[in-house]
């Protein structure tokens, strides 16, 4: 639509006023629209931001619960480290390494239930290395 | 969409070529269009010229405060201005009561009174670097005088009798550069008759109403 001027191009001042008026209803039939649909969406987009929150609670609930390490776990590997052909252990976050003088204590290991053996290695000592985790 | 091409004369209109008087005119506003043109015959166009530095953004208000203050406020003058360099021209022309009737259920209109669309039409007749000239032309029954400095309208009358005219012109004297068409050629006195320049305007003149396109093939002078 073309855009007229006050006083511009010999319009008429009555019909500049019309075309004006007529300019500020549809504006505010416009803003009345944007407002209608508003409230119509607030009710959806209060509950999706409720939704999302209470996801994000529980994702960091569960995240809290995954870090935390059990009691049953540490005295699974209390009891099963704290022995004799055990020369080290380094323990974090129910997974670490076992360093065992020889082979029959490998072997011992490996019939534990309870551990896993991932990988092994001979360290300059002559002493085995052992990447362990406990059974899931 | 199509647009209704209306003449506002000083005691009716014409539309398609028929008259309408302004009493009748619901009877016309069913054969209108929404996209109206108005082109204004028979009324004196005037101008002002004022000298200020105003931005442009603030043009509208000082044309605004000038109207009110330097013209008169019957409210029957349409206006319109333009800014060039410091020189701000406000044009203003009678007609605005009848023209409200015309437009009164238009979306889009124009209105153009015929001394701007001579001043158009010259403008792209005259090709040389002349900028200051004049015209007498016949338009419809009725005799239009024109002058510009400078590209921009100056001063001008309206008369459809051919002695008010004459009188007109011989008390301005100087006639040089003025272009005249074949009905005005001859009231041009013998001595500015050499100066005056001959030029078939009417036809230009229909066609810049009517948005037509021009042939350049045509003889013009």
């Amino acid at each position: 639509m073309k855009i007229y001027t006050k006083n511009k191009d010999f319009i008429p001042e009555r019909f500049f006023n019309k075309v004006e008026m007529n300019t500020i209803r549809k504006e505010n039939k416009v803003i009345i629209l944007f407002l209608i649909i508003n409230l119509i969406a607030f009710p959806f987009v209060v509950q999706n931001i409720s939704e999302t929150k209470e996801s994000s609670k529980l994702n960091r609930n569960s995240n809290r619960e995954e870090g935390k390490i059990k009691l049953e776990d540490i005295s699974i590997w209390v009891k099963n480290l704290m022995k004799d052909n055990i020369e080290e252990a380094h323990i974090t976050n129910n997974g670490g390494d076992i360093i065992v003088n020889n082979l029959s204590d490998i072997d011992e290991l490996s019939s534990n239930g309870f551990i896993e053996i991932h990988d092994m290695n001979l360290n300059d000592n002559e002493k085995y290395k052992l990447g362990v985790s406990l059974h899931e | 969409m199509r647009k209704s091409i209306i003449f506002i004369k000083k005691n009716y209109c014409t539309y398609d070529g028929k008259k309408y008087d302004f009493n009748e005119f619901r009877k016309l506003s069913g054969l209108l269009t929404s996209n109206i043109k108005v082109v204004i015959l028979q009324e004196e166009l005037f101008v002002s010229h004022f000298e200020n530095t105003v931005r442009r953004c603030k043009l509208c208000n000082f044309v605004d405060s000038k109207i009110r203050n330097d013209f008169p406020q019957n409210g029957d003058i349409l206006y319109d201005f333009e800014k060039r360099g410091n020189v701000i021209s406000i044009y203003s022309i009678k007609g605005s009561k009848r023209v409200e009737k015309v437009v009164e259920k238009a979306i889009n209109i124009e209105i153009k009174p015929i001394q701007f669309i001579i001043k158009d039409v010259l403008m792209k007749i005259v090709r040389d670097n002349n900028r200051n000239f004049k015209a007498l032309i016949k338009y419809d029954a009725c005799y239009y005088y024109v002058s510009f400095r400078d590209r921009l309208y100056h001063d001008g009358f309206v008369s459809e009798n051919k002695h008010i005219v004459e009188e007109k012109l011989l008390k301005k004297g100087d006639l040089e550069e003025i272009y005249v068409d074949d009905s005005t050629v001859d009231i041009i006195s013998d001595n500015n008759k050499s100066k005056a320049k001959k030029v078939n305007i009417g036809e230009f003149i229909n066609e810049n109403i009517y948005e037509k396109q021009r042939f350049h093939s045509r003889k013009i002078f």
